[in-house]
């Protein structure tokens, strides 16, 4: 899913041919062009293709134009539970990024200096370790006989462990630790448009602090609240590593659907559609949020 | 008692003292000035009024009142700053209304005192529009109009002209000094332009290093400055350090260019005494050469000239160092440097500091 976020600033470039001289295809462009022709457009094609064939089970995959995939991932209720879930976890993930995420940007955004390289050093942290080793620490740390319960065991705080595992809440909390930079980053760096002046401004007017955040604080960093709550949910929407090894295959997360039919069921035709349906969702939320941005440009309210 | 008193106003940062004791008192209805080069303290002590800044001693006393530790908001001011500060996201008419709302005043109110204040700046009919579709100046008065609207107890302003191309500047601050004269706000108005603080204001506070140099008048700022620091800063001074001598009953400064200028009789100095003048640059007189007799007299040799439009500044060099001397554009052809010049100094035109 992050290549789709990738290919949006090439498709941004495109409109602007001013002159003879700066043509497009700008020539440069052409090596990753073609890098990206070929390891993500033709693939791309390949998996939409295969998800119009059809398979049954215990046979081979047929070749065909049939919707019978879409058919039954839109009739069967195990796919709305699979959607349930996903989304659950999507939004639970999202809103506790925003909750998390928007002090700590607020922070990043006042403090200059050293101190802010060391809060940036701290804040991408959870970025700069393989999703392997993470998705093991928090394994370790999460277990039933993980550090967590045994610390929680031996204060005498509980008898039985916290179940974090193969459940909604243990993913959660994975994923929210690799998403938090995600948040903090677009929200910072919309508010750091935004001139300290404005809150002074808003002060000498008569305005307490929750005011100065409610009025002039919070519509400021509106932008890169939206577009960080779009980066998680998408984010979360396409995580793989967390889900399976902290939800395992009973916390039924899309992709690890996606994964269990292509992998162990050898369902090729129906892992592909249910890909295609994740990939439509986030392309549906990215143009959201761009029909969001420009309206308010058109509004002229957008800095 | 005065309307608007600063006592003993003491900030530091980190090492550095920013604001040293500086007390001031500023009559209602005046507009003040706070003068003086970058890092002089002029904003921070502007920020102690606000209350965005609290002091480490001293105290902002309003209207009889210590507001020393008053937040912002309590104060009732006006601010106009540097960037203007408009709520991008806001419209003009959401911009000035902001301040009202917050005073849950009536919507009919509001719409009445924010079309007033846009009237008053001429805005009107422009109510809808955001800030980045106004011009410097249009914001410029959308900011004034946003400070006034709230009926503030003082109105500030930091810098509000800098960021305006001159011919507008010059046209803003004559209106920002009408408007101030027409509502009757006191007002502190922070610049570093010496002559947009000698064209608006009633009084100015002249500061350097974090303390107030000199408080007065823009004339007596100008005419008698009360050190050698002002003297330089406001507007342009040639110093000329000399040492008094006798001559019969005469009391003379032969100055390091060996040029001497009688006293006045009632000066007070003693032979012997080293003493600096400070004469301006309109001040000093360019006559025929030769005449070496003459008080005050003495030659150089042009080096260049700057032509300003409606004066000339001259460079002299003379014995020892160069004056400026500004002479009226009466039409003549321009000085050519190396050129030899007669020059004349009175002691009437001259500010005269003892060492």
């Amino acid at each position: 899913m992050q290549k789709t976020a990738l290919s949006l600033p090439i498709e941004q470039v495109a409109p602007r041919r001013r002159t003879g001289e700066q043509q497009w295809p700008f020539p440069a462009l052409l090596p990753v062009l073609l890098l990206l022709l070929v390891s993500f457009a033709v693939p791309l094609a390949a998996m939409v293709r295969m998800s119009f064939n059809t398979k049954a089970s215990g046979q081979d995959i047929v070749e065909a134009f049939s919707l019978v995939n879409y058919a039954t991932i839109l009739s069967d209720n195990f796919y709305y539970e699979v959607f349930g879930t996903t989304f659950g976890v999507a939004i639970a993930v999202t809103f506790f990024c925003l909750v998390f995420g928007f002090p700590l940007a607020v922070a990043y955004s006042h403090t200059r200096g050293t101190r802010k390289a060391l809060l940036a050093t701290i804040i991408l942290g959870p970025l700069l370790i393989n999703v392997v080793v993470r998705t093991y620490g928090w394994l370790i740390l999460l277990s039933n006989r993980g550090l967590v319960n045994e610390f929680l065991h031996g204060l005498g705080l509980i008898q039985d462990p916290i179940k974090f595992l193969y459940n909604p809440f243990g993913v959660g909390i994975a994923l929210v630790h690799v998403f938090l930079p995600f948040m903090v980053l677009s929200i910072s760096a919309a508010l750091q448009t935004m001139e300290p002046s404005l809150a002074e401004a808003a002060e000498t007017l008569g305005a307490d602090k929750p005011t100065v955040f409610r009025r002039v604080t919070l519509p400021l960093a509106m932008p890169g609240v939206v577009a960080g709550c779009i980066l998680v949910f998408s984010g979360t929407l396409g995580a793989f590593a967390s889900p399976l090894v902290l939800g395992g295959t009973s916390l039924r997360m899309l992709v690890v659907v996606i994964y269990t039919n292509a992998l162990i069921l050898f369902n090729w035709p129906r892992s592909a559609a249910l890909a295609v349906v994740l990939l439509v969702l986030v392309l549906f939320l990215l143009w959201l949020q761009e029909r969001w941005r420009a309206g308010r440009a058109a509004e002229g309210g957008a800095q | 008692m005065a309307y608007l008193e600063l006592t003993s106003l003491q900030k530091r940062f980190g090492g550095l003292t920013a604001v040293d004791s500086v007390s001031l008192a500023v009559q209602e209805g005046e507009f003040f000035a706070l003068l003086g080069p970058s890092g002089c303290g002029k904003t921070t002590t502007l920020r102690m009024v606000a209350g965005l800044v609290t002091p480490d001693r001293g105290s902002v006393i309003l209207g009889g009142k210590d507001i020393t530790t008053e937040p912002p908001r309590a104060r009732n001011l006006g601010m106009v700053f540097q960037s203007y500060a408009l709520f991008p996201h806001l419209t003009v008419f959401e911009n000035v209304a902001f301040g009202l709302s917050l005073r849950r005043q009536a919507a009919a109110a509001i719409r009445e005192r924010v079309a007033q204040a846009l009237d008053m700046v001429q805005l009107t009919g422009m109510e809808h529009r955001y800030p980045k579709q106004l011009s410097g100046g249009q914001q410029q008065r959308v900011a004034l109009a946003r400070a006034v609207v709230v009926q503030p107890r003082v109105l500030l302003f930091d810098e509000p002209l800098s960021n305006l191309d001159a011919k507008l500047r010059e046209h803003m601050r004559e209106e920002i000094r009408a408007l101030q004269k027409r509502l009757g706000i006191t007002a502190v108005y922070v610049t570093h332009d010496q002559t947009e603080a000698l064209a608006v204001a009633d009084r100015i506070a002249v500061m350097y290093m974090g303390k107030v140099q000199q408080c007065d008048t823009p004339v007596r700022v100008y005419e008698q400055p009360a050190n050698e620091l002002v003297a330089d800063f406001i507007g342009q001074t040639n110093l000329l350090r000399g040492c008094v001598k006798q001559a019969g009953d005469q009391l003379t400064v032969v100055t390091q260019h060996a040029i001497c200028v009688p006293l006045a009789r009632d000066v007070n100095a003693r032979p012997g005494q080293e003493l600096a003048l400070a004469v301006r640059p309109e001040r000093i007189r360019l006559v025929a050469t030769g005449r070496a007799e003459s008080p005050g007299y003495t030659e150089g040799q042009v080096e260049h000239c700057s032509y300003l439009g409606s004066q000339i500044q001259v460079r002299v060099v003379i014995q020892n160092g160069a004056l400026l001397v500004n002479t009226a554009n009466l039409g003549g052809p321009l000085l050519q440097p190396g050129q030899r010049v007669g020059i004349e100094i009175h002691a009437e035109d001259c500010i005269i500091f003892a060492n």
